[in-house]
């Protein structure tokens, strides 16, 4: 394959951030590549739920006002929080693997599944009459 | 012919991520437009703002396809870290701006 001319500044920029590639060796490309996919994957749920904030207040749906402002507004918050657990996240598991220790748990599944519950139970609270 | 850097083609698939999250910040973006535009120009700022956002998320995920490749090419690791934590600040961006076309067509009188 032809080989792109390579830039002066690769592999002499020092690797960010430094609190993931401080230590360690570095690991098999695929697992960071893989690990790399799973952060994309919770960057796209939490679009998913701005777009269902968004869509919750501007549609004009027959919910009480204020319970579906309210979970609108926490929709959107959860969308604020979520990429930087991600990241966070990213950067444990990658640091796990460049020390080659078991990877790091993760609870943000649940943090997320409490979240959608909570507005769920907003909008069927909404549904009584009031 | 170009051989792959490994049977399970992960540069590839994680180039098909980079490119669904793009995708999905579009829609995401989209949505907020249509749903929002009757509650006044701020909402229609914040989308368009939100767009652009998209815009810079496709690409970033061009530049980090072909910073993999070359990395890999070069038998370096593909690193990343710069590329993904420009990607959580877009995305925490537009769910800002999200909120905040939420809260002007609220304050608006909006739909309620």
């Amino acid at each position: 394959m032809t080989q792109a001319p390579a830039r002066e500044t690769v592999g002499t920029r020092p690797p960010s951030p430094r609190w993931v590639y401080a230590e360690g060796a570095d690991p098999d490309p695929r697992f960071s590549l893989a690990n790399e996919r799973t952060f994309l994957a919770w960057i796209r749920t939490t679009l998913a739920l701005v777009a269902g904030g968004v869509a919750l207040e501007g549609l004009d749906l027959a919910f009480h006002p204020g319970l579906r402002a309210a979970a609108a507004l926490l929709l959107l918050a959860m969308g604020v929080c979520l990429p930087f657990v991600a990241y966070a996240q990213w950067g444990r598991v990658e640091r796990a693997l460049r020390r080659a220790e078991p990877l790091p748990a993760n609870h943000t599944g649940l943090v997320v599944a409490a979240g959608t519950v909570l507005v769920t139970a907003l909008l069927a609270a909404s549904l009584l009459p009031w | 012919m170009v051989t792959p850097f490994d049977p399970g083609l992960q540069p590839e698939r994680t180039a098909l991520s980079w490119q669904r999250a793009a995708t999905a910040f579009t829609v995401a973006g989209l949505v907020v437009l249509r749903c929002s535009a009757h509650l006044g120009t701020l909402p229609v700022v914040a989308a368009c703002c939100a767009l652009v956002l998209a815009a810079v998320a496709g690409w970033t995920g061009g530049r980090r396809r072909r910073a993999v490749r070359e990395a890999l090419a070069q038998d370096r690791h593909p690193g990343g870290g710069a590329a993904l934590l420009l990607l959580a600040l877009l995305t925490a961006a537009a769910a800002a701006l999200g909120a905040v076309a939420v809260l002007a067509g609220t304050s608006a009188g909006g739909p309620a």
